[in-house]
């Protein structure tokens, strides 16, 4: 029996190459190629993987030997390119080198895509790659669930338990009875053969709803590329056009921290003349390098803007053209339902248009409508010559309908920049400048993701898609949202070869879900089972307690693929080793950058470490499925690149392998064709049927009459009037530290000898008057949980609300653990996680 | 002296996020809990805190490592000549063969924490050699610091320090060439260097 604060190294690692696969190298990497013996230091012994082997010890301790004794040091060099991959990080490429089979050195790549460097988890890879720590193969729990007593098995038995109960439980259960849940890996196109094995079985997935409410809002203004892309209006590449920015909003974004890699880009932008505008509660390493920064309360960024758009109207100062154009502002709305006007309505058949791929039934064509100047009369939208009026109240065929603009005209109306000061808790004066400059663009907006984890983070969303919309700031260089995701391309089918799908449920609703049997308000399988595939599905979620008391706590059997024991792994009863980056070639496909960037694989993986797509073969082929899991890494990759545009434009395996990165989209303008994926192909800040993103537990839905425009509302806690601040009095928030993406990276040494512990920064005068001291301990509290961090006073805080930088596993923190803190409770338009919607209250704390 | 090599940093283009004093640290295969290179908050009472009040706050990264000086305290109290100038780059040395743990350097440095002691044999946290095998052994009982990673001018490459800078912010080169860009820089723009009270004339400035 052996548990994880013990040592766990008792077997000699295994399989770690001493070559290359001469497949991974490419052409621009061999030119530059050094293979040579290196320099051998004062006669100490040439390093092998014989050291590697002997030399771990105590997990957490360092141990004592000279540099001449490390493997690394010496031996056959070659080097290759390599990436990190954080879910949602730039995956920034750069150059490894490995010597004697060790990885040993990380460089930047001079050639990297726009000069990106990588940051200092790039470096650190190194590090948890061969972290003491790494699980190395596979284990199985000894003690109670969640003791973290572990005792380690063969792949053989790890693989027979797993198919033995998965088997029982789908001999006796409906499929749904398992879940399936990837962390962030699965953006990498080598996870994707779990999903395939989800959809195979029908299996339950875990949505992670985070970061959804914003995306969601804008996408009913702007569309998005598809359901499952968090896409913006911004222009490509944007490193290249920020430059043509006269303004640019930083909304609650420190990017500084946040993307960095973006900063220079920002910064060279200022330095051309663009000025930056920064709207944060708290004063940020962004906004102290802001020309301007404005300070509202938390979670009142809709009413700002729906104030600034307010006064833009006041001064004439909207885009009319645009908004007539590109919009539907024009487009009549009946005054009985708040539907559009259709053709339909005025006697006009709908015509028939191009087959539904979803439903194979040809579509209807049935035309919203405008009032046309030139024969005052109704004309279908889009008519030719027509001239649509922006404004106005008519009758037409007995029907009386507005303008939706004349509806916005008339909702802002309630948020004039006096009405909404106190609120916000800013100067109307500051509302009306702040208006101004977002009329006089281009102006590119960019927005950091924390202020929309409230309950109302959604209606930000709609609202900043309607400021867009109002001030006609996109279609034209350096306007638009800086801050671009698109859709990307990938072989989906090679995810459903039985035309069977997994049904996602948000890991909002999941406790809901198996303690009432219920989804979308019908019966639903119990959950017994999980599979996790990385990520924090623990350490990342709201309300922790309840996830692992309700969930973790409660199912028969959960698997875990992890590379370190986090807070997911520790409730596991099987955990099997995974693999990092340098350890299997692999492909992502990123919307950040319009790119398809490849990893080559440098070593083999460590240990007993396998691919997701190796254990997700296991698993399949001891489920009895072996025809659907004969393929090989490879040939899923190249599979999943086999769609267009891709195809066309020469990208698949073998030239990215030549390449490394290619781009499968031209530099584009956001929105310059004029058509936008919406429903009417038009910019929809008139929101006719709010849709939600997901189902939810009881299939609650939400009046579409109250939801045509972005509102406001208080959030759920954060609030000065919410039930939980009255005793809970201080707003606690998240930042992103530099060190973790998201978990990842908690167990790397380097960077917890910079970042060592749990830290919270908290206003002075704050501290003061709860006799807390800089250096000191706080134990932040509230019905759900609690957390202790070292206080760091800053009087960059906004008095009242508190930041962690997050990312610590629970046995990082002296108690309890900042994830314990939050609520699960949603909006169900958006199903999304309010992390910073929390209220709490704060005590020294004493050891 | 034919050269003085030094750096100039952009502290309006920093934002203290360490990637330099962990490429270095990984470059120079540095002991754990060594640090030849950190970034400072200049501003409040810990890392990344403000200094100020609410709405009027301060805060500046310093990323502080050798100063590599004109004129040096270090090489003047080292007994053995274990620390020294290089008369051709102006990079300030030490030489883990002659020094003999008298720390005296540490103490006549003003720019305090740039100079490491090893007390123990050095230990590392994961058991793999780092960066450029090139650089010398880490010893016990020894003083160490920033090189200005000589082993990669040797190679015609830029310290590692402002090779990896994500945000460019970290420029190298020869303070006594009025042509190179780090004269240059100081030249047009507003610069400071650290304790010039101190007598050191360091080859670091940086850039408001």
């Amino acid at each position: 029996m052996q548990k994880y604060e013990s040592p766990i190294d008792t077997a000699t690692p295994k399989a770690v190459s001493k070559k290359i696969d001469s497949l991974t190298l490419h052409e621009g990497e061999q030119k530059r190629d050094i293979t040579r013996r290196s320099f051998l230091k004062s006669g100490a012994a040439v390093a092998g993987i014989a050291a590697l082997g002997s030399s771990f010890s105590l997990i957490g301790c360092t141990s004592n030997s000279n540099a001449g004794e490390q493997p690394g040091l010496d031996g056959e060099e070659t080097t290759g390119w390599g990436r990190c991959y954080h879910g949602g990080c730039f995956a920034c490429r750069y150059m490894v080198t490995v010597r004697d089979g060790v990885v040993a050195k990380i460089a930047p790549d001079p050639d990297a895509p726009f000069g990106r460097r990588p940051c200092l988890r790039g470096y650190a890879q190194i590090q948890r790659l061969y972290a003491t720590d790494r699980i190395r193969y596979p284990m199985k729990r000894v003690g109670e669930r969640g003791e973290n007593e572990w005792e380690q098995i063969t792949w053989d038995e790890a693989i027979e338990t797993i198919a033995a109960e998965f088997g029982k439980l789908l001999a006796e259960n409906d499929s749904h009875c398992i879940a399936s849940y990837g962390g962030s890996p699965g953006a990498r196109l080598g996870s994707l053969s779990s999903s395939r094995l989800a959809m195979i079985l029908e299996l339950t997935t875990f949505d992670m709803s985070a970061d959804w409410a914003l995306y969601q809002g804008l996408h009913q203004v702007y569309g998005a590329a598809s359901a499952s892309t968090m896409s913006s209006p911004g222009n490509e590449p944007f490193e290249d056009d920020i430059i043509n920015a006269k303004r640019i909003f930083l909304w609650g974004n420190n990017l500084t921290e946040s993307y960095l890699q973006r900063w220079r880009f920002v910064k060279q932008a200022q330095r051309n003349g663009a000025e930056l505008i920064s709207i944060d509660p708290n004063e940020t390493t962004t906004g102290v390098r802001s020309d301007k920064w404005y300070r509202l309360r938390p979670a009142t960024d809709t009413a700002l803007i729906l104030a600034m758009c307010n006064a833009i109207i006041e001064e004439d100062l909207q885009d009319s053209d645009y908004l007539k154009e590109w919009t539907v502002a024009p487009y009549l709305v009946k005054d009985s339902d708040g539907a559009f006007l259709r053709m339909s309505d005025l006697g006009v058949e709908p015509e028939e248009g191009p087959v539904d791929m979803m439903t194979g039934m040809p579509t209807l064509i049935d035309p919203q409508v405008f009032w046309d100047e030139d024969t005052n009369a109704a004309v279908a939208a889009g008519t030719e010559g027509a001239k649509p009026s922006l404004t106005g109240s008519y009758e037409t065929n007995g029907i009386k309908v507005t303008t939706a603009y004349d509806l916005f005209v008339k909702h802002v109306e309630d948020y004039t920049p006096e009405s909404m000061a106190d609120i916000t808790e800013m100067s109307p004066d500051d509302i009306r400048d702040l208006a101004r400059m977002a009329a006089d663009g281009p102006v590119t907006h960019m927005f950091g993701l924390g202020l929309q984890a409230y309950q109302n983070g959604l209606q930000y969303g709609v609202a900043l898609g309607t400021l867009l919309a109002i001030t006609g700031q996109t279609g034209k260089p350096g306007a638009g949202i800086g801050a671009t995701a698109y859709d990307f391309p990938m072989n989906a089918m090679w995810l459903f070869p039985t035309f069977t799908f997994a049904n996602s449920i948000s890991v909002l609703d999941v406790p809901e879900v198996i303690k009432t049997g219920q989804w979308n308000g019908n019966p639903y399988p119990p959950i017994k089972a999980l599979l996790v595939n990385g990520g924090g599905l623990v350490g990342s979620v709201v309300n922790m307690n309840r996830m692992v008391d309700e969930v973790f706590k409660k199912l028969d059997f959960i698997v875990c693929v992890d590379v370190a024991f986090s807070d997911t792994a520790r409730w596991a009863d099987i955990v099997l080793p995974g693999n990092l980056c340098f350890e299997s070639e692999d492909i992502y496909i990123s919307p950040l950058n319009y790119s398809v960037q490849y990893w080559p694989k440098l070593i083999e993986p460590l240990y007993e470490c396998k691919t997701t797509g190796e254990i997700t073969r296991l698993i399949g082929t001891a489920l009895g499925m072996g025809e659907l899991f004969s393929y090989t890494d490879e040939e899923a990759l190249r599979e999943l690149l086999t769609v267009e545009p891709l195809i066309s434009m020469g990208i698949d395996l073998d030239s990215l392998r030549k390449e490394g990165d290619m781009r499968y989209a031209p530099p584009s303008l956001a929105g310059a064709s004029g058509s936008y994926p919406t429903a009417s192909g038009k910019v929809e800040f008139y929101v006719e049927n709010m849709s939600a993103r997901l189902g939810n537990v009881t299939g609650a839905t939400v009046d579409p009459s109250e939801n045509h425009f972005a509102h406001f509302y208080p959030p759920l806690e954060a609030w000065p009037e919410s039930e939980a601040q009255k005793k809970h009095p201080f707003i606690l928030t998240s930042v992103r530290s530099r060190n973790r993406w998201h978990t990842s990276n908690f167990n790397v040494p380097w960077l917890n000898e910079l970042d060592p512990e749990p830290t919270l920064f908290i206003n002075p005068d704050d501290a003061k008057s709860n006799d807390l001291e800089n250096g000191g301990y706080v134990e932040v509290y509230n019905d759900r949980g609690a957390a202790v961090a070292k206080v760091s006073v800053s009087s960059g805080m906004r008095p009242g609300m508190l930041a962690y930088p997050k990312g610590w596993q629970s046995h990082q923190y002296k108690s309890g653990n900042f994830g314990t803190l939050t609520h699960a409770e949603y909006d169900p338009l958006a199903m999304n996680a309010s992390f910073f919607d929390c209220a709490v209250s704060i005590r020294k704390w004493e050891e | 002296m034919t050269q003085q090599l030094g750096l100039v940093i952009d502290t309006d283009l920093c934002t203290g996020c360490n990637t330099c004093a962990v490429a270095c640290k990984m470059e120079n295969n540095i002991p754990a809990t060594n640090w030849w290179t950190r970034t400072l908050t200049e501003g409040g009472e810990s890392i990344d805190s403000y200094g100020g009040s609410y709405g009027l706050g301060a805060k500046r990264y310093l990323t502080l490592s050798c100063q590599h000086c004109e004129n040096p305290a270090c090489t003047r109290v080292c007994p053995v000549q274990a620390t020294y100038k290089d008369e051709e780059t102006g990079i300030v040395h030490q030489d883990y063969d002659k020094c003999i743990g008298c720390r005296m350097c540490i103490a006549a440095c003003p720019y305090t924490g740039v100079r490491n002691f090893n007390w123990e044999e050095p230990a590392y946290s994961v058991e793999i050699m780092t960066g450029d095998p090139s650089v010398p052994a880490h010893q016990k009982h020894v003083v160490e610091k920033c090189t200005l990673c000589n082993h990669r001018i040797a190679q015609e490459l830029e310290p590692m320090c402002v090779a990896s800078c994500p945000a460019y912010a970290r420029f190298f080169g020869d303070l006594n060439d009025p042509n190179s860009e780090v004269s240059q820089l100081i030249a047009t723009r507003e610069s400071k260097q650290l304790l010039l009270e101190r007598g050191t004339q360091p080859s670091v400035y940086f850039l408001a």
